[in-house]
């Protein structure tokens, strides 16, 4: 069932990439990765924007823990009141991240079949490739030489798995907004370590075509957060909040007092 | 008291690594092993050990190195007989530490009577040995994952010539006269001059082309990829026919008399007119079957294995499949010698076995089964 919805339309659609794209395996994992993003972008952007909003509610749910420190049940009713009122779902970050992992196992499992570095690999590759679309089997090896590299092996000179690590603490820097709640801040920071360094493990352990998956991933990534437009700081209680009082209109404004000119200031301290 | 949560990103990305990385321990084999028989003797490069087995008793009678060391040695994956006294196995060792990922492939001539190292030093490539090569004249042909071809000498190992294709080798060379065939995964099948290296032929297929060809007739049939079993003429490459299946052919066919078998991956098995290429049977086993089908001596008997490891005996008159046994882990390489079958296994604690060709009926296993 796996191979049937996931693997084998990823795996042909990298093959037609690769014949589109004149047999250029980076310029197809590329395609592919771009493809997979933009089907994933509304759950993304629903990601980020619930972890947005959750961080704006940080100082409300620092005065909650504080003012319930000994009654957990208390606290825990009066967050999910806050919740409530500020209109988030607080696993409304994890959903969309569950629905996408999926999809992104199986990018990174299609990319490792294609490239089939092993004759283990490559034979499991014969069973994913569509019989109905002529002159994919002959695309059979892909392509794997790429300026120093052999893509279906790791990258001898570490330079991919620099950028992985590089692009990956950036990606999560920018991902990670600044916690008020010292014990999320000090997860946070242990993450910012340890997801780059894991990612640049699997670079150093991997073909190096992954290495080109997780780098324009995050280039993805860091692209998609700046440019999206960031959504407004719903404040807490934005619900039953009373509605801010009407600006008076011009003529019910008192004057501005207007400033003397400094020579005029100086002539008065003079006197 | 909060301080042991921040320990669990921590724990669940080391955890991450472990499991994808593969370290959960043994040998992670990433080809398959093979076998030889001689002189009523089992050679076989079993990852950890090449061992030298009785091939009536599966009794070990040698093993190199005598225990298990992968820090220095292996996993072995192929076994080539040189000669009377030489056998030649592969590896794929790493020459660095957790971080380096510099694999090379590694020959070393083992003496076929007991098993000691022959040559002064390994011969030593960048690029896996993935299947084994062939040896002729004073010669030693083995192509690499490289795309590397190399003549080595036989007797000291030294390098006689190399040729470069353009994709990986990971087909067993076919020595005739002074020529070698090397089939390569960038669609070409090329001979070689033996001697020298330098290149006389060089045929391109659809696909790409993994395994040997069959020399039968005075011709060569090789299948490949691109679905399609050739059938070409040995002196110039010139091809005489073709037959279509169903998926990549990968194996090397069988042939006897005035016929050829051959399976294609998705488990059909075809019996072809030799000379035309016409279909006489076609036959289905279950699985996927990357390794060519073994004829019995007397012609009778059409083995194929599959990937899930599964053995099935066929009746070469009308390929029904007369007994079919099934096993753990992928099938490597499959043997016939007089009555049995001998197979070896990867990812199963049986690595080695016996069957009778007959039946089916297993003979013996080793490590032996408790």
């Amino acid at each position: 069932m796996w191979d049937l919805l996931i693997l084998n339309p990823m795996v042909n659609l990298l093959l037609l990439f690769y014949r589109l794209l004149g047999h250029q395996t980076v310029l197809a994992i590329t395609a592919l990765t771009l493809v997979v993003r933009l089907v994933t972008l509304p759950l993304t952007l629903k990601q980020q924007q619930s972890a947005r909003r959750m961080q704006e509610l940080q100082p409300e749910l620092i005065k909650l823990q504080k003012k319930y420190a000994n009654d957990k049940e208390a606290l825990a009713r009066e967050q999910m009141k806050l919740y409530r009122e500020a209109g988030i779902n607080p696993l409304g970050g994890c959903l969309p991240l569950l629905i996408q992992l999926p999809l992104l196992y199986g990018l990174w499992q299609t990319i490792m079949r294609t490239l089939a570095a092993s004759p283990l690999e490559l034979v499991r590759l014969s069973q994913n490739i569509y019989s109905f679309i002529p002159g994919l089997a002959s695309l059979i090896p892909l392509q794997s030489r790429f300026l120093w590299m052999d893509l279906g092996q790791p990258d001898p000179y570490y330079v991919l798995p620099i950028l992985v690590v590089v692009t990956s603490w950036l990606s999560q820097k920018i991902l990670t907004p600044p916690s008020m709640d010292p014990r999320s801040a000090a997860m946070n920071r242990q993450m910012l370590i340890m997801m780059p360094l894991m990612f640049g493990f699997f670079s150093i352990s991997f073909a190096s075509g992954l290495s080109i998956y997780f780098i324009i991933s995050n280039l993805v990534t860091l692209l998609q957060y700046f440019v999206t437009p960031k959504p407004q700081p719903v404040p807490a209680g934005a619900a039953e909040a009373p509605k801010e009082p009407e600006r008076p209109k011009e003529a019910e404004r008192p004057k501005e007092r207007v400033r003397p000119p400094r020579t005029a200031r100086r002539k008065r301290g003079r006197r | 008291m909060n301080r042991p949560s921040h320990i669990y990103p921590v724990a669940l990305a080391l955890l991450a690594v472990l499991l994808l990385a593969g370290c959960s321990g043994g040998v992670h084999a990433t080809t398959w092993t093979t076998l030889l028989l001689h002189d009523g003797t089992l050679y076989v490069a079993d990852l950890e050990q090449v061992r030298a087995l009785d091939a009536e008793t599966g009794q070990e009678v040698w093993a190199f190195p005598a225990k298990p060391d992968l820090s220095q040695y292996g996993p072995f994956y192929t076994v080539t007989r040189l000669n009377d006294e030489l056998l030649m196995v592969t590896s794929y060792e790493s020459t660095g530490g957790i971080f380096s990922a510099r694999y090379r492939g590694v020959l070393r001539a083992l003496s076929l009577n007991g098993g000691q190292l022959a040559w002064p030093q390994p011969f030593i490539a960048d690029g896996e040995f993935v299947a084994p090569g062939a040896a002729g004249d004073g010669i030693f042909v083995i192509g690499n994952s490289n795309g590397n071809i190399y003549g080595l000498r036989i007797e000291d190992g030294t390098l006689v010539w190399q040729y470069t294709a353009r994709s990986r080798v990971w087909a067993t060379p076919l020595i005739l006269s002074d020529t070698v065939y090397v089939a390569s995964l960038d669609h070409h099948l090329y001979a070689l001059d033996l001697q020298t290296g330098a290149l006389r032929w060089l045929f391109r297929a659809g696909g790409a082309m993994a395994d040997r060809p069959l020399f039968l007739n005075d011709t060569l049939y090789i299948g490949s990829f691109d679905h399609n079993l050739y059938a070409l003429r040995p002196a110039d490459g010139t091809e005489v026919w073709r037959f279509t299946g169903a998926n990549w052919f990968w194996g090397t066919p069988a042939g006897g008399g005035d016929r050829l078998y051959a399976a294609d991956v998705n488990g059909n098995v075809y019996a072809l007119d030799a000379a035309t290429g016409q279909e006489i049977w076609r036959s289905r086993v279950q699985g996927t079957v990357r390794l060519g089908p073994a004829l019995s001596p007397d012609g009778k008997r059409l083995l194929v294995a599959s990937e899930n490891g599964a053995l099935f005996g066929l009746d070469t008159a009308d390929g029904f499949v007369l007994w079919q046994q099934p096993g753990q882990g992928q099938l490597g390489a499959m043997v016939i010698g007089g009555e049995q079958v001998y197979v070896t296994r990867i990812n199963a604690p049986q690595r080695v076995q016996a069957f009778y060709v007959e039946n089916g009926r297993p003979v013996w296993s080793y490590p032996p089964q408790q």
